[in-house]
This record gives C-alpha cells, sequence and structure tokens, in this order.
C-alpha cells in the first residue's frame, strides 16, 4: 500500500468575510502527481498556501508522512521536505542564483555566518541541474531572463523538498503562467522527470498540461474538493463541467428588459496589445449595452481592464471613446474622459477606508470647488436607499461595513455623478451573498439603461451570463468568442481551449 | 476602529502636554505668563508656526519636505539683498520664488517618481548651497521697505509677524475644511490609489502642496528676515527638526491622511514653550534637541497607522 | 512580470560608470590646473576623503537595506565629544589612547542599535527615527561640550592622525582597513549577502525564514560603528571633541553612496561602487578650488547629484499604479 504523503484533513481558511476554505479534505500519496484544477477563487493557491506552511489553517489539520503537523512559519515546512513554488514566485534581484535558491536554509553553505561559496554553489546545482543544467549556480540572478527565473524558482521549491531523506513533496502551483510553449515544456519535462522519486501537486488553468503529467486530478469549486478523477479516465470538457459546478446559472435568471435596445457604439479598441497580458484585441461596446468578458488564469481580461481604466498604457492599438481616440495618461484622465473603473480589489483600490460612506460617494464628483455637505448627505441617502446599503449612517466609516456593501459603496461612487460613458467593472460580484448580488447587478443595469456602455469583467460565463447581452471570451491575451449571451450560454459549455 | 481610537488619542494627548509644560515652566518662572514673555513667545513662534504650516499639507499628503528650512533661509538672504534694487517688490519676488522652488520639487516628486524625502534632501542642499554662493555672511537689509518694518511690529503686544503666521495657518484650514482640495489632500493620503482610480488629480493636488510649503517657507524667511533686520544663509537650519516636531507632536501622524493644522498650532505651541522653557528654567541648550528628538520619536509611533505600513524602511 | 528592481540603465554603465566618471573628473581637472595631479595634491584629496569613505562603508549597508541614517551629524557629535574626554585631554584625567577609539565605535554602535530597535520595535520609518535620535545624539553632545570644547593633548594620536606611512596619509589607510572590512562583511558573512535580500526583496526574505528584524538593527547597529569612528579618526586630525564634527558629513555620505551606484531601492550596490563617489567628490571640491569656484557651491552640487542619481534610479518603475511617497 502506498503511504500518504501529505494530507489535508476538514481545511478551513477565512479572509474577511470570505471562507475561502469550507472543509478541504485531500490525499496525496507517494510517488503521485494531483493534479488541483479549479476557477479562479476556488481557494486552490489557499490550500497550496497552507500545505507549504504560509498561512495557517482556521480549522482542520495537516499531516505528514503520518504524522500531523502545526508549521509557525514557511521554515518549518521547508524543512520537513515540502517545496514550494508560489503563483508569483519572487525572486531576490542582487544575489546569484544559489543564494535565492538556497535562501533562509543554505544549510553547509553558510558556517557561523561565513559565506563558504563552494559548498554553496554545489547544494544549489544539485537542485539546479535537475531543472535546468545551463543556469550556472554563481551567476547572477538579474542577468536571467524571466522563463530562466522561473525555471531557478522550481529549483528552490525542489531544493527545499531535497533536503530531508525522504521524498520530497512539492506543491507548484501555477508554475507554467507566462512561460513560453519551450518554457512549458521544460517544466512539464522536469515534472515528469520527478515523479518517481517525489509527490507533486500541480496547480494549473492549462486542462492539457494536467491531463499530461498528473496521475489523478481534484476539482475544487468553492472552497471544497467536489469531484476526483484517474487523468486517464477524463477529458478536459468533463473538467470544465465539474469544476463551472456552482448553480448560479439558476439564481442569476433576473429577467432582463430586452425591450432596451443599445445606441451607437461608445467604445471601441483596435488591435489593443499589451504584452505581457492581451493581444490584438478588438471590442466595441455600445451605449446602453452590458458587455462581458471572461476568461480562466492568464487570460488577459482583467488586464485589459486595467488599460481601460488607465492604469496600464497599452503599447500598440487604438481606444476610442464615442468616435475620438484617447490615449489615456493615468487614470485620472480616464475619468476625465467618462471612463468609470470599480476595481477587483475593493478593499485597497475601490473606496478609501476611513473615510464615510457619504465622503466616499462624493470622492468621484469632481463638480465645483467647495464641499457641499448638505447636497452629500442627500445623495448619500439616497444611494444607501437604492443599492440597499447596510450601514448605520452615512457618516459611518466604509471600513466598517461588510465586503458587499463596500462594493456597492464603490460602484454608487460613479453613479451618484454625472454619468460615466463607460463603466468597467472588474469582477464586482465576487464574494457577494445572493441578495447583494441582485442589488449590484440591478444598478448596473440601471447605468447601462441611463446610457452608459458598461463592460463587466468576471472569472466566470455563468456569472455574466444573465446581466450581459453580448460576451467575449479571452484565452491566452487573445479574444477567441464574441457573441451574444442566448447563444453564448449554450455553444460555450464546450469546451473553448482547443489552440486557435 | 483603530482609526477612531487613535484620533481620539492623539487629540487629548497634546494638549496634556501642552498643559503640563505651561505648569512646569510657570513653576520654574512665574514671570512666564506674563504679557511681555509671551509676546516674546509669539515672536518665537512665528517661523516655526509658518514652517510648521506647510509641513503640515505635505505630511497629511504622506510625504515630508526636509527643505523648508533651507528655503526659508535663503528667501532671507534674497530679500535682504533686493530690497536695495527692488524695494517694495523685493517681498513678493522673493516668495514667488520659494512658491517656484517648491512647486519644482514637487514636479519632480511626481514626474520622475523620486520620494519625497529624497527631492527635499537634496533640496536642502541645492538651496543652501545656493543662499552661501550668494552671501556668505549676514546681509543687513540695506534698504526701506515699509513692509518688512510693518512685519517687525507689534501692536497691542502681538507681533506681526505671529498675526501673519496665525492668518497663514486660519487661511489654510478653511481652504482644507471647505474645498474639495482638503478632502482631496486627506483621500491621497489615506489611499492613494483609490484617489487615483476615482478621478482624483493627484499628481496636481502633490505639486500644489509642496508649492504651498514653499510659500509657507518663503513667509517664514520673510518674518525672520523682518525680525532680525538682516538675512543670513544659514538663519532658519535650527528651525527644521523644531517645526516637524510641531507637526508631528500635534497628532498629524507622519504616515500620512490623518491630520489637522489646527493641531500643528497646538504642536507649535507646545515645541516654543519647550524652547523658552529650557532658557527660562536655565537649562543648558542641549536639552533643546535632546527634548525634540525624543518628542519626535514618541509621537511618530504613538501616532502611526500601522495598518497602512506593510513594510517599514 | 514585476520581480522587484528591473533595470534599463545597463549593466555596465552601473558598474563601471562611477570609475569612468572618477577617471574623467581627474583628467579633467588635470587639464585645468597641472598642479591638481601633483604628488601632494593627490594625498591631499586621499586625505581629505578618509572620514567621509568610512562613513559611506555603513551607509552603504544601511540604503542597500532600503533604510537611510539621518542621525550621521548628531551621531559623529557625541562619539567625537566622548573620544576627546576619553583620550589626553584639557578637561578630565582620562588617557585612554588607542581605546578610545574603541570606545567610540562602541558607542557609534549603541546608537545604532537604538536606531535599529526604533525601526523595528516602534514601526517608526528609519527617516524620522534617525532625524529624532541623531538629534537626541547633538543635545548629548553639546551637553558634554558644554561651550568648552576639549582639546586633544595626546600628540602620539595626534601625530598618527596627521601623518604618513609608506607616502601614503594614516587616516587614509585606516579607511582603506575600513573599506576592506565592509568588503568582506558584504561578500562573505550572512549580514552582508541577506542585506542583499532585505533590501531588495524584504517580503521574499521573510518567507525564508529570514528574522529580517534581526538583521536590520544588526546594519544600524554597523553604520553607527563607522560613524563613531569616523567621529574619532576626525577629531583626532582636528585635536578637538567638537559638536560641529559631522556637519555636512550626512549629505555627502549619502551621495557618495548614490553616485556609487547603490540604487535608493535598495537590495543592489557595493562599499566599492560607495568608495569610489567618495573619491569623486573629493576630487571635485578639491578640483573646484584650483578652478576658482566658491567652495560653498559644493552643497549645491551635492544636492544637484543626489537628485540626477535619484533620477536615473526611478527611470525604469512604469507602473503607474505604485505608490511613491
Amino acid at each position: 500500500m502506498n503511504a500518504v504523503a501529505i494530507r489535508a484533513e476538514g481545511l478551513r481558511k477565512r479572509y474577511g468575510d470570505h471562507e475561502v476554505l469550507q472543509g478541504v479534505t485531500l490525499d496525496v500519496q507517494a510517488g503521485e502527481v494531483v493534479g488541483l484544477v479549479g476557477e479562479n477563487g476556488a481557494g486552490k493557491s489557499t490550500l497550496l498556501e497552507l500545505l507549504a506552511g504560509v498561512a495557517r489553517p482556521d480549522e482542520g489539520r495537516i499531516v505528514v508522512r503520518g504524522a500531523p503537523v502545526r508549521w509557525r512559519r514557511p521554515r518549518d515546512a521547508a524543512d520537513a521536505g515540502i517545496g514550494f513554488m508560489p503563483q508569483e514566485p519572487s525572486m531576490v534581484p542582487g544575489i546569484t542564483v544559489a543564494e535565492n535558491i538556497l535562501l533562509g536554509r543554505e544549510g553547509a553553505g553558510m558556517r557561523f555566518g561565513l559565506v563558504r561559496w563552494r559548498a554553496m554553489n554545489r547544494l544549489a546545482d544539485e537542485a539546479l541541474r535537475e531543472i535546468d543544467p545551463t543556469i550556472a549556480p554563481g551567476a547572477q540572478t538579474q542577468s536571467l531572463s524571466f522563463q530562466q527565473r522561473r525555471r531557478v524558482a522550481f529549483a528552490r521549491a525542489l531544493a527545499a523538498g531535497t533536503r530531508t531523506p525522504e521524498a520530497p513533496v512539492l506543491l507548484l502551483d501555477e508554475p507554467t503562467s507566462a512561460l513560453d510553449p519551450d518554457g512549458v515544456e521544460a517544466l512539464l519535462r522536469g515534472i515528469e522527470r520527478l515523479r518517481a522519486r517525489a509527490s507533486i501537486v500541480f496547480v494549473s488553468h492549462r486542462l492539457e498540461d494536467v491531463l499530461r503529467v498528473c496521475d489523478r486530478i481534484v476539482v475544487m469549486a468553492d472552497g471544497r474538493c467536489v469531484a476526483e478523477r484517474a487523468a486517464a479516465a477524463t477529458t478536459a470538457q468533463e473538467l470544465q463541467h465539474l469544476m463551472a459546478g456552482r448553480t448560479l446559472a439558476v439564481e442569476m435568471a433576473y429577467g432582463r428588459d430586452r425591450s432596451h435596445a443599445p445606441g451607437r457604439t461608445c467604445l471601441e479598441l483596435k488591435q489593443l496589445t499589451r504584452i505581457p497580458g492581451y493581444a490584438d484585441v478588438d471590442l466595441a461596446v455600445r451605449s446602453g449595452e452590458v458587455m462581458g468578458l471572461t476568461g480562466a488564469t492568464a487570460s488577459g481580461c482583467h488586464e485589459l481592464g486595467r488599460t481601460l481604466s488607465g492604469i496600464d498604457a497599452p503599447q500598440r492599438g487604438r481606444m476610442s471613446i464615442d468616435g475620438r481616440i484617447v490615449v489615456l495618461r493615468d487614470p485620472a484622465h480616464a475619468v476625465a474622459h467618462g471612463i468609470a473603473y470599480v476595481p477587483a480589489d475593493r478593499a485597497s483600490e475601490g473606496v478609501v477606508g476611513a473615510l464615510s460612506v457619504a465622503e466616499n460617494l462624493a470622492l468621484a464628483d469632481r463638480t465645483g470647488w467647495r464641499i457641499d455637505r448638505r447636497r452629500e448627505r442627500a445623495v448619500a441617502a439616497r444611494w444607501i436607499e437604492r443599492l440597499r446599503i447596510a450601514t448605520p449612517s452615512a457618516s459611518t466609516r466604509v471600513s466598517e461595513l461588510s465586503g458587499g456593501n463596500q462594493q456597492k459603496v464603490a460602484l454608487a461612487k460613479w453613479l451618484a455623478g454625472p454619468r460615466p460613458r463607460v463603466l468597467v467593472l472588474d469582477d464586482p460580484l465576487r464574494a457577494l451573498d445572493v441578495r447583494a448580488r441582485r442589488d449590484v447587478v440591478d444598478a448596473i443595469r440601471a447605468a447601462a439603461l441611463n446610457g452608459s456602455a458598461v463592460l463587466v469583467i468576471a472569472d466566470a460565463l455563468e456569472e455574466l451570463a444573465a446581466i450581459c447581452d453580448r460576451v467575449a471570451v479571452m484565452r491566452d491575451g487573445r479574444i477567441r468568442e464574441d457573441r451574444s449571451t442566448s447563444a453564448a450560454t449554450r455553444a460555450l459549455r464546450v469546451p473553448v481551449e482547443r489552440a486557435a | 476602529m483603530d482609526a477612531v481610537r487613535s484620533n481620539a488619542a492623539s487629540s487629548l494627548a497634546p494638549t496634556a502636554v501642552l498643559a503640563v509644560l505651561v505648569i512646569a515652566v510657570s513653576a520654574f518662572a512665574p514671570s512666564f505668563l506674563s504679557a511681555y514673555s509671551l509676546r516674546v513667545l509669539a515672536e518665537e513662534s512665528s517661523a516655526i508656526l509658518l514652517l510648521a504650516t506647510g509641513q503640515t499639507l505635505v505630511v497629511i499628503l504622506g510625504r515630508i519636505d526636509l527643505s523648508t528650512a533651507a528655503i526659508a533661509s535663503l528667501v532671507s538672504v534674497l530679500v535682504a539683498l533686493a530690497v536695495p534694487r527692488l524695494g517694495a517688490a523685493a517681498v513678493p519676488a522673493a516668495l514667488l520664488l520659494a512658491t517656484a522652488i517648491g512647486a519644482w520639487q514637487g514636479v519632480v516628486h511626481v514626474k520622475a517618481r523620486v520620494p519625497s524625502f529624497i527631492v527635499t534632501l537634496a533640496g536642502i542642499g541645492l538651496w543652501s548651497g545656493i543662499a552661501l554662493a550668494v552671501a556668505k555672511t549676514t546681509v543687513p537689509i540695506a534698504g526701506r521697505d515699509p513692509f518688512l518694518e510693518w512685519l517687525g511690529q507689534s501692536s497691542w503686544g502681538m507681533p506681526h509677524a505671529f498675526a501673519l503666521a496665525l492668518a497663514t495657518l486660519a487661511c489654510f484650514h478653511a481652504a482644507m475644511v471647505r474645498l474639495r482640495f482638503g478632502r482631496e489632500l486627506h483621500a491621497i493620503g489615506l489611499a492613494e490609489r483609490v484617489a487615483l482610480l476615482s478621478g482624483v488629480p493627484v499628481g496636481r493636488v502633490v505639486v500644489l502642496t509642496f508649492a504651498a510649503s514653499g510659500l509657507c517657507a518663503g513667509l517664514a524667511g520673510t518674518a525672520m528676515v523682518a525680525r532680525s533686520g538682516s538675512g543670513n544663509p544659514s538663519i532658519a537650519d535650527s528651525l527644521l527638526l523644531p517645526s516637524i516636531a510641531a507637526v508631528l507632536i500635534g497628532g498629524t501622524a507622519i504616515t500620512g491622511g490623518h491630520g489637522s493644522l489646527l493641531r500643528t498650532l497646538l504642536g507649535v505651541f507646545i515645541v516654543v514653550v519647550l524652547r523658552v522653557g529650557v532658557a527660562i528654567a536655565g537649562l543648558a541648550p542641549a536639552f533643546e534637541p535632546l527634548a525634540y528628538g525624543l518628542l519626535v520619536v514618541v509621537a511618530v509611533a504613538a501616532t502611526i497607522d500601522r495598518r497602512s505600513i506593510g513594510i517599514v524602511k | 512580470m514585476r520581480t522587484g528592481v528591473a533595470m534599463t540603465v545597463p549593466g555596465w554603465m552601473r558598474t563601471s560608470g562611477p570609475l569612468l566618471a572618477l577617471l574623467v573628473l581627474v583628467v579633467g581637472f588635470g587639464f585645468g590646473d597641472a598642479r591638481f595631479v601633483s604628488l601632494a595634491n593627490l594625498r591631499t584629496i586621499l586625505d581629505s576623503a578618509a572620514v567621509p569613505l568610512v562613513l559611506a562603508v555603513g551607509m552603504t549597508f544601511v540604503i542597500r537595506q532600503g533604510s537611510i541614517d539621518l542621525s550621521v551629524e548628531g551621531m559623529m557629535a557625541a562619539c567625537s565629544l566622548v573620544f576627546a574626554l576619553a583620550v589626553a585631554n584639557d578637561r578630565t584625567a582620562f588617557d585612554l589612547g588607542w581605546l578610545a577609539l574603541a570606545i567610540a565605535a562602541a558607542l557609534g554602535a549603541v546608537f545604532g542599535l537604538a536606531n535599529g530597535l526604533v525601526v523595528t520595535r516602534l514601526r517608526v520609518p528609519s527617516f524620522m527615527a534617525t532625524l529624532g535620535l541623531g538629534s537626541v545624539g547633538l543635545g548629548a553632545a553639546m551637553l558634554l561640550s558644554s561651550d568648552q570644547p576639549p582639546l586633544i593633548r595626546d600628540a602620539a594620536l595626534r601625530q598618527w592622525a596627521l601623518g604618513r606611512t609608506i607616502g601614503l596619509p594614516n587616516l587614509a589607510l585606516a579607511a582603506a582597513a575600513c573599506l576592506g572590512a565592509g568588503l568582506v562583511v558584504e561578500r562573505y558573512t550572512r549580514l552582508g549577502r541577506y542585506g542583499f535580500a532585505i533590501g531588495g526583496a524584504e517580503d521574499v526574505a521573510r518567507r525564508a525564514g529570514i528574522d529580517v528584524d534581526f538583521h536590520k538593527v544588526a546594519v544600524f547597529a554597523f553604520a553607527g560603528l563607522t560613524s563613531g569612528l569616523a567621529a574619532a579618526l576626525e577629531s583626532a586630525r582636528l585635536g578637538i571633541g567638537h559638536v560641529e564634527v559631522g556637519a555636512g558629513q550626512m549629505l555627502g555620505a549619502v551621495t557618495a553612496v548614490i553616485i556609487g551606484g547603490t540604487s535608493l531601492a535598495g537590495g543592489s550596490g557595493s562599499v566599492l561602487g560607495s568608495a569610489i563617489g567618495v573619491l569623486a567628490l573629493a576630487v571635485v571640491a578639491n578640483g573646484l578650488v584650483y578652478v576658482g569656484a566658491t567652495p560653498h557651491l559644493q552643497k549645491t552640487i551635492e544636492g544637484a547629484i543626489i537628485l540626477v542619481a535619484a533620477l536615473l534610479a526611478g527611470v525604469h518603475l512604469h507602473d503607474r499604479l505604485r505608490v511613491v511617497k
């Protein structure tokens, strides 16, 4: 019988008022490669972070090689032979490759506070050789290309894993994201080489990669493991179906007002490019229309949103509003052009926590020099009622409201002032309960009815189906599909991830 | 909840400190509360109050201006030199220059993404250096300027320079409370990304604020040259730390976002009473920098908004 | 992808740029006045660069970590007084000779320790913490000085400070030794290497299990040690313990470190680069005198250099949403 290398039992984790993991139980057998798939927000990264000791579970326990563990710092997990390659691995730029690989656990490479370069390089090389023998351990990290740095990150995970005499456990979170095809190939081959002597958890949104290297695939959704399949016995189509398991479509039949016809093209994008991110994007949104934009990890839809808001500049291509070409210098410039952006991260980008509801609502209103407190209170009262914002009063600090209500404030800020020409919302319904979702959806539709061109960016097609008139799907930076919703919901259940 | 609590604490504490200081000093020297000595206090406060006013606005933004004293010294020298040639236009011209210097520092900070303390640290060198190059030593005002003369006098026991400083503070305070500009300052200090995304022209606001700081520094230099009758390239050097200390001791957090000019007024009084009190109590002048240093560290540690600093460098 | 410091200033410019600039300066001034490159003048330059170099070694570590130390002037004042009062002088009966040097350095280290603790425990940003504690140091120095700066009477010490060995000023040799020590720490010790990690990517360092707070405090203590040492050397040369001993040194040290290629953002740089920066500034100061320019211009030039260096360092930051305070 195969021993269990690492096991998660009933793990729960909550961030703020959002329960990210709702009781996850998962086994990884020794010498097994387990694929972990799921949509954004399913909890995959959080699960890996708990297993790697980067965060601590609120409930549940972790068992490593038969013994339960309680880690206090990431170092403890590494000492136990768990190697972790996070989704956004950061390398320290100013030091050598060997130092990055061994950072924090140099072992024989550092004694009595002194560096022993030869030992350091030798130790690092053991891991490096497996992954990419062309990289010298003594090289300066900043001289490496992005692809090479990712491989060094992989080597770092491996080096941690091989600290103990037992077989290493490797946790890889989206190791292939943003790599070019050669890089992806090299990484997958690395995993295949290691499978004999390591237990690996491989998180990826690229189902074909997962099917290729994994023995078993676990599907996560909404903070739980919802299904498990042997890799040889399933297809990408079935996995997609399992991933989208929520019954959201049922809740989302809000009844759209089809009698309302959209107006002229308001926002138009031609060949918009910003690499890495997205390329050659053509998109048109009409006034009064609600357009949806969706895609999996690294599809580029969120990056596109940040360009539209003026945060990032495109490298090529054109953007026009009401027929006039605009080049956005910065977000304030975008707002001056009538583009309103509701960011995904509402706490740090959507509202000013220390200011009151009324003050936040007035923040985007740039009419006039003076503050008119009476008018602001009236405006606040109106929108608190319309959006059913649950707050003791208009002068309550926004940081005291729940996430859903903060989102309502972040949205109302734009609706309270002059009508935006373009309203871009990134992940507006994330972590909202059913009633809050309904209120926000109503507000979005009302904004469209009022004449704004609305673009909603979300990770799940189902979320968009009920609110949007049209949906565009992006993958790996390009738009693959663009059609009206009724056709989309049926047709797009067919896997879209065939290569273009 | 945290913000509310710390705000209450940082409102009461300065008042308490001031009360304690006044009582302590009066115990040493009962004449402390006489009209004469109060006038001396007011005179001493004028320059620091002006410097601290501009600094408050900058600190609310989450930035710092280390060059205020250097700008003030430069203005004192330029005014002293320019009065014989430009007459009554000397002061306005110097103030314009000070404002332009402040604005320029703001522009460099915004456009080139250079941290404010680096830009203004460089500014110390630049503006002091120019002042030193222009006037190696004390330059007496070789002409007559009615405004400067008026500034150096008092009416009904209130020095005009102090009145000017109070008026400046009052103007800026009114602007902060009544104009959208004030709220934008706070918003930028509290959550700059949100402000930016909400359409606040952050760059413009920052440059304006640094310009205001420059103007206040210029006014401080003018007050000093009026009082002493001569300009000097290092006349304001010893006032940099006290003016920053005044802002922080008054309860404006170095992290930005929270704070008000009224608090700074309180802070200035504390600082000046300390300054004068040390002299009156017969303590060595060494206790001034000692006290400031400690007060600054304590004030910052107490008012700092720990949640807004992820990594303290 | 955003992983810390990207570079648009080409690599070669970073490493050999400062050296090239130094050579250009020397050649340029030499053309202006041949006496500039005389042996005697070069010795003068080395002598004037000694104390700033000691300071720059410590400051390099601090800036590389992403912090700044504005307490140099106050610290030097306090250490200078203590040093002067500990050797044979006209006010106290002590005569500790070389031991006083160690005491001054140790006092500086204690000061630096205080800096580090205020930053790590009280979470006060380094520029405020060091500004405040520097002021405390100045006050302490003023107390010790009490209007009667102690004159140093230790003849052997003074002779050493003003003398030469193998043709080079002793102070310059001491500074070179300090530089060597700094280099060893930077390349071969955990403290040095982790400093790069903490400055370049502190969150990564923390997650890797590095005791960031401990190392930060250690770096501040090290910088304090160099300040104390510098104060002692300068006092020995001047023959007096004075509160003004450190006047203007802080700006010079920061400028030298930046010229030398250490980025203000942290995570890079070397004490060797800072040494070149110090030499460059010394050459400029010396050369300006030969060219006939007023020495007061030096402050302006230092300010301008900091600005230019900071501009170059910030050139690559394309993220518009990144907040720079």
